[in-house]
């Protein structure tokens, strides 16, 4: 082997050590870094409050449980296991809330998140009677987000299936932006088509318990 | 290290003033000098790269070869920048939010790829974390300076203009100004004097 070929075998070395290195480094880190944990607060229940209206006062519906973040064990979902058997939409499910008392009693809504161009794209969809009845955009931080129209998800009311906003909107000049969106909005869409019933029954378990503790308060008994 | 170099590495943030002398990072420059918080926290992001990355080129700067320098230190940077931004969204999700695509640029960001060029590939460790320090210190300095220019002149004046990128632009090429004629004036002050002193001794 020449001088020349042992040379540039060694800067693929160099090369490869050092991304070796650095890939295993913020492997370790990652493993160790907190993971997202979803929360229901005041911002969140006004946006779900916006697109599932549980009651007029988006504080009440925040603070006296019109809208609660349901736990995987309410109703027998493994949000992971699920992002994991669906990681082909390159989109993932972070969190469900339902609606146990209010105006839209029953409807549960789906967090879920895709990458966009320049962040995450983390949406809420709101599902009532098996079709979705609202959605938002609860978190981006996307360059050109603003292109999109303010009326994003009104073409896809009522679907429950896969959509394509893409078509339906036709050129926006921001379209990485908007395909994770829908990406994101599939994803949710999918989720509540294979679990719905299961959720719903998680949420009217929770307003059975809502509905005693209010006629406990109140003093009255249920025989 | 001679005295004069060590001064002259540690000054280094200050007589090569990344924004107003070498007029380098100009895009975080300005997008993120909007006000105070945003200025400062991407200031300390990049300082903090700016360091580390000097640190690890300098430590590296005889295994890595002469033909792939530039992409050994960019793999580097840009391991750095993945660390910061892994942190800042695991721990201050709310600045994610505010200055999150711009902890990414940090990568392409010429102070740092420049400093590593110029100064950590040919100087050992301490130096190289000196002046690493010394120009995320001025950096730091004069993002900060700029951001509570410009919110000052978004309270006094409205908002509308100078928290737009025109306004930024104006601002800072107004303290780039100031800084120029000021370090100069300082500078011929300086050789006055010494001029002087000479005088006298003969």
């Amino acid at each position: 082997m020449n001088r020349s070929v042992l040379n540039a075998l060694k800067a693929v070395a160099v090369l490869v050590a050092i991304t070796v290195v650095s890939v295993g480094i913020l492997a370790v880190c990652n493993m160790f870094f907190p993971k997202y944990v979803p929360k229901l607060d005041m911002d969140t229940a006004k946006k779900i409050n916006s697109i599932a209206k549980a009651c007029d006062s988006d504080e009440t519906a925040f603070k006296e449980g019109y809208i609660v973040l349901l736990n995987e064990d309410e109703y027998g979902v493994s949000i992971v296991d699920y992002n994991k058997n669906h990681k082909s939409r390159r989109a993932e499910i972070l969190a469900v809330y339902g609606e146990p008392k209010g105006f839209n009693t029953g409807a549960f809504i789906v967090e879920s998140a895709a990458g966009g161009r320049d962040s995450t794209v983390v949406i809420l969809c709101a599902y009532k009677d098996g079709a979705l009845i609202g959605a938002t955009v609860k978190k981006q931080n996307e360059s050109y987000f603003e292109k999109l129209p303010d009326d994003l998800f009104g073409s896809v009311l009522g679907s429950v299936g896969d959509v394509d906003l893409e078509a339906n909107l036709g050129k926006t000049y921001a379209t990485i932006s908007l395909g994770a969106v829908n990406r994101a909005l599939n994803m949710s869409n999918a989720f509540a088509s294979a679990h719905g019933e299961k959720i719903r029954e998680a949420i009217s378990v929770r307003s059975k318990s809502e509905l005693r503790g209010e006629n406990d308060k109140k003093g009255v008994r249920l025989d | 290290m001679t005295k004069q170099e060590f001064k002259k590495t540690v000054l280094g943030g200050l007589t090569n003033n990344p924004v107003f002398v070498l007029v380098l990072g100009m895009c975080p420059t300005i997008a993120k000098s909007d006000n105070i918080i945003n200025a400062v926290s991407l200031g300390l992001c990049t300082a903090f790269v700016l360091v580390f990355s000097n640190l690890i080129i300098s430590l590296l700067r005889k295994v890595i070869p002469d033909k792939v320098h530039l992409p050994a230190y960019i793999i580097i940077i840009a391991s750095l920048v993945t660390l910061v931004q892994m942190i800042v969204s695991s721990f201050l999700p709310t600045l994610n939010d505010s200055i999150g695509a711009f902890i990414a640029l940090i990568t392409v960001n010429c102070i740092i790829l420049g400093r590593a060029e110029a100064f950590a590939g040919k100087n050992k460790v301490l130096p190289s974390v000196i002046d690493g320090l010394s120009m995320g210190i001025g950096f730091i300095a004069s993002i900060t300076l700029l951001g509570a220019v410009r919110q000052g002149l978004c309270a006094a004046l409205g908002s509308g203009f100078f928290d737009k990128t025109m306004g930024g632009f104006i601002v800072l090429g107004l303290m780039m100004a100031v800084f120029n004629a000021v370090f100069a004036a300082a500078k011929r002050a300086q050789n006055d004097k010494k001029a002087l002193i000479e005088r006298e001794a003969a």
